[in-house]
C-alpha cells in the first residue's frame, strides 16, 4: 500500500509538470493579448510595445514560464494584469466562497443521489425508480442556466423564500448550491443505481437473504458498501465538470467564487490569473484523483484482502 | 488509477459488459428485451423521432435553398405567442419561425452530438484498446495522457480551441472532443485488458490469429454494447455542454441556431415571453430524456447480469 | 422617425415616475432639467401631473449604505493605465471641470480659468487648501504632473492623442496652471471632463506601480477605498475630512450623505431588474429593456433613461476593393438596407434611438440633417448595388467581377445587444442580396485582430464607442494609423481639424454640424442604433441623478431613507 502511495504521488506530480507547461503554452499559442483589455483601441498603436514590455511579455516564452513558475512556486504568483489586484489576495477571497458552495453541492449531490439511487435500484421498475430516472434526466437535460433562471423567477421573484442573488447570509447559497449539484444529482443517481443494481446480483447477497439478514441492512450496509468505488472514482470527473461550469451558477447569482475568476481571466488573457487559476484547478483534480484512487484500493475488498494475505 | 480495472467507470455506464458470446442468437433475440422495457422502447422512438428531426434539420441548414426557414426574419413582426396570427409555434425576438429554428437547432445539437461521439469514440477506442492489448510503455503513456487530459476543464480546452479556430461549431466539437475521448479510452482500455484473458482470445492467440485481427475480429465488436451506452451519453452531454459554452459566447454563431444557443439568447425573455426559452430547453430535456432512457435500455440488453435481476 | 428621442420619453417616464413613486419637488425639477426643462416650465408640469400628492421626504438623512448594481465588471481605478472607467472614478476622484445636465461645462477643482486673447493659453485656478486622501496637499504642481503625463503617450497617458495642442503645463502664481497650445483648442474642457483626466497623487501612484488602483489610490473625491474585488464587488468609505465640492449643481457642500457606497456587478442582463425589485441593490443601471414595462409598474421603483453617448457602428474595410467597400455606393446601400427603427423596436423594444449620423439625436450640437441620409430604404439599396456594377447571381447573392459580395463581420463581444443587432443585420441585408457573415470575438482576440497592421485585414468589424465628448471620439477613430476603414475624406479631415482647432463654442459647433453631415453622406463608419441607458432606483434612494451629459453620476448628494 506504501508502495502504492508514492508511486501514485510521484506520478501525480509528473502530471501536474506536464499541465503546467500545456496550460501555459495553450494560453500563449491562442491568440489574443491581454494588452488590448489594457488599452483603448484608439491608442493601441502608441502603447502596446510599451506595455508589453512593461507586463514582461516581450520575452521568451520559456523564459516567462520558469519566471512564473518560480513564483508561484514561492506562493507568490504576482497579480492581475488587468485589474491590478493581488492574485493571493483574490484568491484568499475567492477560494473559500467556492469551498463553501462546493462542499454544500457535494452534500447535496450525495445527500440526494445516494439514497435515491439504491431505493431505485432496490424497487426497480417501481414508481418510484421512474420518478428518480425522470429527476436524473430534469437534472441533466436542463442547461444549468435556465434551471437558475427558472428557480430565482420561482422562489425569489415571485415567493421571496431566496434572496435573487448575492453572498452575504446562508440564504444566498441554497439556490446556486441546487442549481450546481442538479447535473451531479442525476449523474450520481444513475451511478448509485446501476452500481447497486450490479451488487444485488452478486452471490454474496444471496448468501446473506439466505442467512436471514434483515433486507434493510444488507441494502444500505454491505450492498451499499460495496456499490461504492464506481462514485468514488466518479468523484473527481464530477469535480472538474463541477469546477468548469461554476462560472454560469457564479455570474447569475453574483456569488464570488472562482470559477468566474478563471473564465473571465482566460477570455481576457490575463495571463497570470488564468494561469495560476487553471495550474491550481489541475492540481486539485489530479490530487482529488490521486485520493480517489487510493481511496479506492481501500475500498475495494479484493484488494485489501491482498494486502492482508500478502 | 489504472490498478483496479474492474471500476473503471465514467458517468453512469459499467465497463464490465459480459460479451454476449453466445452465437445463434438472432436480432430478433437481442431486441426482445428493448421490447420488453416499455421505457426503453419509449426513448428508442423518442430518438428516431429525434433523429428525423434533426435531419431535416441538417439538411435545411445545408442546402442554401431552404435556409430561408428559419433566418427570414421580420423585425415588426417579433415575438407572437405559439398558433397565434398565422404561425406554428410562434415567432422569436427578430420575428423568426420557432418552429423552424427548432427543427434547424435541433439538428445542429444533434449533429454536434455525433460528431463529438464519432471523434471521441474512434480515438478512445484506438487509443484504449492500443494501450490495454499492447501494454508495456505504450499503456503507461497512453494512461498517463488520459489523466492529463482528465484534468483540464472543457471551459479552459474550448477557449484555446476557439482562439486558435474562431468561435463557432468546429470550435465547440473539438474542444468537447478533446476532453470526451479520455473517458472512453479509459473503458475501453479495461475492458480489452478484462477481454485479453478469457477463452476466446486466448484460444485466437493459440491458433496464431494476428493481434490486430483479435482486436478488430474479438475485442472491439464485444464492446458494442459499452459504445452505444456511452454514444447515447456523450450526445446528451455535448447537447448540453454546447449550451453552456454559448453561455458565455463560445458556442454556435448567429444567425445558425442551436438549442443551446437558442436556451442561452432567450434566457432574458423568460419573465416576459417564456415560450422562447422554455420551447428550446424542454426541447432539449426532452431530447436527454430520449437519449437517456434508450442508453438505459440498451445496456440492459448489453449486460445479461442485470436482466437476471 | 426620431420618436424615442431621449428627453421626450424621459419626460415622460419622469412625470409618471413623480405620479407613482412620490419623487419630491426638488428632485423632479433636477431631473426636469436634466432633460432640458426650465425651472418655471417644470413646476408647471409638476403642477398639471399630481397636485395633491404627498411630497416625499426632502431633509438628507446621514448614514447607511448605497449600493448599485453595475452592468459590466470592474477594472482598476487608475485615470492613466486601464482600459475603460467605472462610476467608482466619481467616488474617489474629481475633475478639473465637468458638465452639468445641459452639457454647460463648470468648475469643479478649478474654480476659474481664463483664456488668452490669442487663444493659446489657459491659466486654471485650482481650489485652495485641497487635499488628498493621504493627507497630501493637492495644488497646481500636482495638476501640472498629472496633465503632463495625460499627455505623454510614453509615459502612459491612454489619451494623449487628445492633447496633442498641448505645447507646454507649467505652475503659474497663486495656484494656477497655465497651459500653452499650438492652436486654439475651444474643446479642451471635452478633454478634462472625462474619467481619464480625473487629478490623483502621482507620488502614490508611483509608489504603488501597476496596482494603483486596485490595492490603493490616492485621490480627491468624497468617497476612499475600502475594499476592491473584482467580479464581486468596489466598496467605498466615506472620507471624514472631505472639504465639500464647488460643483454647482450638487446640493451637498460638505462630505458625503451616506456612509459606505457599493457596487457590485450584475451581469446577468436578466437579473438586473429582479436585484432591485427584490431589494438586493438599491439601483441598477442597465436592465433588459424587456423589463421596463414591469419596473415603471413598480412603484416603489423610479426609471430614468436616455440615449447613451454611445454609438454602434458597422466598419467595412475600404482596403477590401475587391468587395466594393471603397466605392461609396455599396457603403450607401448596405446603410440604406438596415432598417435601424426595426432595429431600435425589436432589440431595444423601443428604448434605443437609430442614428442615421455618427452623434445620438440627444446631443447639444446634434444635426439633424443627417437624417436625410441612411434612411431604410430596400429599393434604392439595389438600385445603389446595380449602378455598381453588383448584380444579383443565382444563389441570390449579388456578385461582381466573379466575386460575391460576401464578408465576414467580427463583432464585438464586450456590447451586450452588438450579437443581436448584427445578426438581425444579416437577415436584412441578405434582403439586398449581400452576405454577411457574423462572428464574435472578446476584446483581447478583436483588437489584434482588427487593429494590428501586421493581422490579415479584416472586411469588416461592429464596434460600439461610449465616449462622453462625443465629437472627439470621432476625430480620435478617424486619427488611428493604419486603420483600415476610414477612408480618405479630406472634407471630413478638414471639419475635424476646425473641430480641433476651434477657439469659440460657436466654431466647434460649426465643425461638429459639417462633420456629422459629412459622416452621414460619405460612411466611414456605418452608424446603426444608439441603446438607451437606463438607470432605475428605489424611490428610498435620492439625489442620485445621472446626467445625458456624463458617463456615470456623482455621489455627493446620494442618501437613502433609513
Amino acid at each position: 500500500m506504501l508502495t502504492f502511495i508514492v508511486h501514485r504521488t510521484l506520478y501525480a506530480i509528473g502530471l501536474l509538470f506536464v499541465a503546467s507547461v500545456v496550460i501555459f503554452y495553450g494560453l500563449r499559442v491562442a491568440p489574443g493579448e491581454v494588452t488590448d483589455v489594457l488599452t483603448n483601441p484608439v491608442n493601441r498603436i502608441f502603447m502596446i510595445e510599451n506595455l508589453r514590455e512593461k507586463l514582461g511579455l516581450d520575452k521568451p516564452l520559456p523564459l516567462q514560464y520558469f519566471i512564473f513558475m518560480g513564483n508561484f512556486l514561492r506562493g507568490d504568483p504576482g497579480y492581475s494584469l488587468v485589474n491590478g489586484e493581488p492574485i493571493n489576495e483574490l484568491l484568499r477571497s475567492a477560494a473559500g466562497y467556492t469551498l463553501k458552495l462546493g462542499a454544500l453541492s457535494a452534500l447535496l449531490t450525495y445527500g440526494t443521489a445516494i439514497p435515491l439511487g439504491v431505493i431505485a435500484a432496490w424497487k426497480r421498475n417501481s414508481f418510484f425508480d421512474y420518478g428518480a430516472n425522470l429527476l436524473a434526466v430534469l437534472g441533466m437535460g436542463i442547461p444549468n442556466f435556465l434551471l437558475a433562471i427558472l428557480l430565482i423567477q420561482e422562489f425569489a421573484v415571485k415567493r421571496h423564500w431566496f434572496p435573487v442573488a448575492g453572498y452575504e447570509s446562508w440564504k444566498h447559497i441554497l439556490l446556486p448550491a441546487v442549481v450546481l449539484s442538479a447535473e451531479a444529482i442525476a449523474i450520481n443517481l444513475r451511478v448509485v443505481r446501476s452500481s447497486v443494481l450490479e451488487e444485488l446480483n452478486r452471490d454474496y447477497v444471496r448468501t446473506l437473504y439466505a442467512k436471514g439478514l434483515p433486507e434493510g441492512k444488507i441494502i444500505w450496509v454491505h450492498v451499499l458498501r460495496n456499490a461504492l468505488p464506481p462514485i468514488i472514482a466518479l468523484a473527481g470527473v464530477m469535480l472538474r465538470t463541477l469546477l468548469g461550469y461554476t462560472l454560469i451558477v457564479e455570474t447569475i447569482f453574483r456569488w464570488p467564487g472562482l470559477g468566474y475568476q478563471l473564465v473571465n481571466s482566460v477570455l481576457k488573457r490575463d495571463y497570470t490569473v488564468a494561469q495560476t487559476l487553471a495550474i491550481l484547478l489541475t492540481v486539485a483534480v489530479i490530487l482529488f484523483n490521486l485520493l480517489a484512487d487510493i481511496g479506492q484500493q481501500w475500498a475495494d475488498p479484493r484488494v485489501r484482502q491482498g494486502a492482508k494475505t500478502g | 488509477m489504472s490498478a483496479g480495472g474492474t471500476y473503471e467507470l465514467t458517468v453512469g455506464v459499467e465497463t464490465e459488459v459480459v460479451p454476449d458470446g453466445a452465437p445463434g442468437r438472432t436480432l430478433g433475440d437481442k431486441l426482445a428485451p428493448l421490447v420488453a422495457n416499455k421505457l426503453a422502447l419509449l426513448g428508442g422512438l423518442l430518438t428516431i423521432a429525434f433523429l428525423v428531426l434533426g435531419l431535416v434539420g441538417l439538411l435545411i441548414v445545408s442546402r442554401q435553398e431552404w435556409q430561408h426557414l428559419y433566418l427570414d426574419q421580420n423585425v415588426r413582426r417579433t415575438l407572437i405567442l405559439p398558433f397565434e396570427e398565422g404561425t406554428f409555434l410562434g415567432t422569436d425576438n427578430l420575428g423568426r419561425s420557432m418552429v423552424w429554428r427548432l427543427v434547424a437547432g435541433t439538428g445542429i445539437s444533434l449533429g454536434a452530438g455525433l460528431a463529438v461521439t464519432a471523434i471521441s469514440m474512434s480515438v478512445g477506442m484506438a487509443l484504449g484498446s492500443l494501450a490495454g492489448y499492447v501494454g508495456g510503455l505504450t499503456d503507461r503513456l497512453i494512461s498517463a495522457l488520459i489523466d492529463l487530459t482528465w484534468g483540464f476543464p472543457v471551459i479552459l480546452v474550448a477557449v484555446i480551441f476557439v482562439g486558435m479556430l474562431e468561435p463557432g461549431l468546429t470550435a465547440v466539437i473539438l474542444a468537447i472532443s478533446v476532453v470526451n475521448w479520455a473517458g472512453y479510452a479509459r473503458i475501453v482500455r479495461a475492458q480489452t485488458l478484462s477481454l485479453k484473458g478469457r477463452a476466446f482470445v486466448e484460444a485466437a492467440r493459440a491458433l496464431g490469429v494476428s493481434r490486430w485481427k483479435i482486436v478488430l475480429r474479438h475485442l472491439i465488436p464485444n464492446m458494442l454494447g459499452t459504445t452505444l451506452v456511452m454514444a447515447s451519453y456523450y450526445i446528451a452531454v455535448t447537447v448540453i455542454a454546447e449550451a453552456g459554452l454559448s453561455f458565455i459566447g463560445l458556442g454556435a454563431q448567429p444567425p445558425t441556431p442551436s438549442l443551446g444557443q437558442m436556451v442561452s439568447n432567450g434566457r432574458s425573455f423568460l419573465s416576459k415571453d417564456p415560450w422562447i426559452v422554455i420551447l428550446p430547453g424542454g426541447t432539449i430535456a426532452l431530447l436527454v430524456l430520449a437519449l437517456n432512457t434508450l442508453g438505459d435500455g440498451l445496456r440492459d440488453i448489453f449486460d445479461p447480469r442485470l436482466r437476471r435481476w | 422617425m426620431s420618436d424615442n428621442i431621449g428627453p421626450r420619453n424621459g419626460l415622460k417616464s419622469l412625470v409618471g415616475e413623480y405620479r407613482q413613486a412620490g419623487l419630491s419637488r426638488r428632485e423632479f425639477v433636477k431631473r426636469a432639467a436634466v432633460l432640458g426643462l426650465s425651472a418655471p416650465a417644470a413646476a408647471s408640469l409638476l403642477a398639471a401631473a399630481t397636485p395633491r400628492l404627498a411630497m416625499a421626504q426632502e431633509t438628507p438623512q446621514q448614514g447607511g449604505r448605497f449600493t448599485e448594481g453595475y452592468d459590466r465588471d470592474f477594472t482598476k481605478m487608475d485615470p492613466v493605465n486601464s482600459g475603460w472607467a467605472d462610476p467608482g472614478y466619481n467616488a474617489i476622484y474629481e475633475y478639473v471641470m465637468l458638465r452639468d445636465a445641459n452639457g454647460a461645462i463648470v468648475p469643479c477643482l478649478a474654480e476659474s480659468w481664463t483664456i488668452s486673447d490669442d487663444n493659446l493659453s489657459w491659466t486654471f485656478k485650482i481650489r485652495d487648501g485641497l487635499k488628498f486622501h493621504s493627507g497630501a496637499a493637492c495644488t497646481n504642481a500636482n495638476v501640472v504632473e498629472d496633465f503632463n503625463l495625460f499627455r505623454s503617450a510614453e509615459g502612459g497617458g491612454q489619451n494623449a492623442i487628445f492633447w496633442n495642442a498641448v505645447t507646454d503645463v507649467t505652475a503659474g502664481d497663486g495656484n494656477t496652471v497655465v497651459v500653452k497650445l499650438s492652436k486654439p483648442f475651444a474643446a479642451f474642457p471635452e478633454t478634462l471632463a472625462t474619467e481619464y483626466s480625473m487629478i490623483h497623487n502621482q507620488a502614490a501612484r508611483a509608489e504603488a506601480g501597476d496596482q494603483y488602483g486596485a490595492t490603493t489610490e490616492d485621490g480627491t473625491g468624497p468617497f476612499t477605498l475600502g475594499e476592491f474585488t473584482p467580479g464581486n464587488q468596489v466598496l467605498f468609505k466615506k472620507w471624514a475630512d472631505y472639504p465639500g465640492s464647488i460643483v454647482p449643481f450638487l446640493e451637498n457642500k460638505g462630505p458625503a450623505y451616506i456612509d459606505e457606497l457599493r457596487f457590485v456587478p450584475i451581469l446577468e442582463v436578466a437579473n438586473r431588474a429582479n436585484e432591485l425589485e427584490a431589494g438586493g441593490v438599491d439601483a441598477i443601471k442597465n436592465p433588459a429593456p424587456q423589463d421596463l414595462d414591469r419596473l415603471t409598474s413598480n412603484p416603489d421603483v423610479v426609471v430614468m433613461e436616455w440615449a447613451n453617448p454611445a454609438n454602434l457602428f458597422i466598419n467595412l474595410n475600404d482596403q477590401k476593393t475587391e468587395l466594393g467597400f471603397d466605392d461609396i455606393r455599396v457603403r450607401q446601400a448596405i446603410s440604406h438596407a438596415i432598417d435601424r427603427q426595426g432595429l431600435a423596436d425589436a432589440i431595444y423594444f423601443g428604448h434605443a434611438i437609430a442614428t442615421y449620423g455618427p452623434i445620438p439625436s440627444n446631443w447639444k450640437w446634434y444635426e439633424p440633417g443627417v437624417e436625410q441620409f441612411n434612411q431604410f430604404d430596400l429599393e434604392k439599396a439595389k438600385s445603389l448595388l446595380e449602378e455598381a456594377g453588383w448584380t444579383v447571381g443565382s444563389d441570390g447573392i449579388r456578385e461582381k467581377n466573379g466575386v460575391k459580395l460576401s464578408f465576414t463581420l467580427y463583432n464585438w463581444g464586450a456590447q451586450t445587444y452588438g450579437a443581436q443587432i448584427n445578426e438581425a443585420i444579416t437577415g436584412m441585408l441578405k434582403d439586398a442580396g449581400v452576405e454577411m457573415k457574423l462572428v464574435t470575438l472578446d476584446t483581447a482576440e478583436l483588437f489584434p485582430r482588427v487593429l494590428d497592421p501586421k493581422a490579415e485585414p479584416v472586411d469588416a468589424f461592429s464596434y460600439e464607442w461610449l465616449w462622453s465628448s462625443q465629437m472627439d471620439v470621432l476625430v480620435i477613430f478617424n486619427s488611428i494609423p493604419n486603420f483600415p476603414f476610414n477612408g480618405d475624406h479630406q472634407d471630413l479631415k478638414q471639419a475635424f481639424d476646425d473641430w480641433q482647432g476651434a477657439a469659440t463654442d460657436a466654431e466647434l459647433e460649426a465643425a461638429a454640424r459639417k462633420a456629422q453631415l459629412i459622416w452621414a453622406e460619405k460612411l466611414p463608419l456605418i452608424p446603426v442604433v444608439t441603446g438607451n441607458v437606463i438607470w432605475a432606483h428605489h424611490k428610498k434612494v435620492h439625489g442620485w441623478t445621472p446626467t445625458q451629459t456624463m458617463l456615470y453620476p456623482l455621489y455627493n448628494d446620494v442618501w437613502v431613507e433609513q
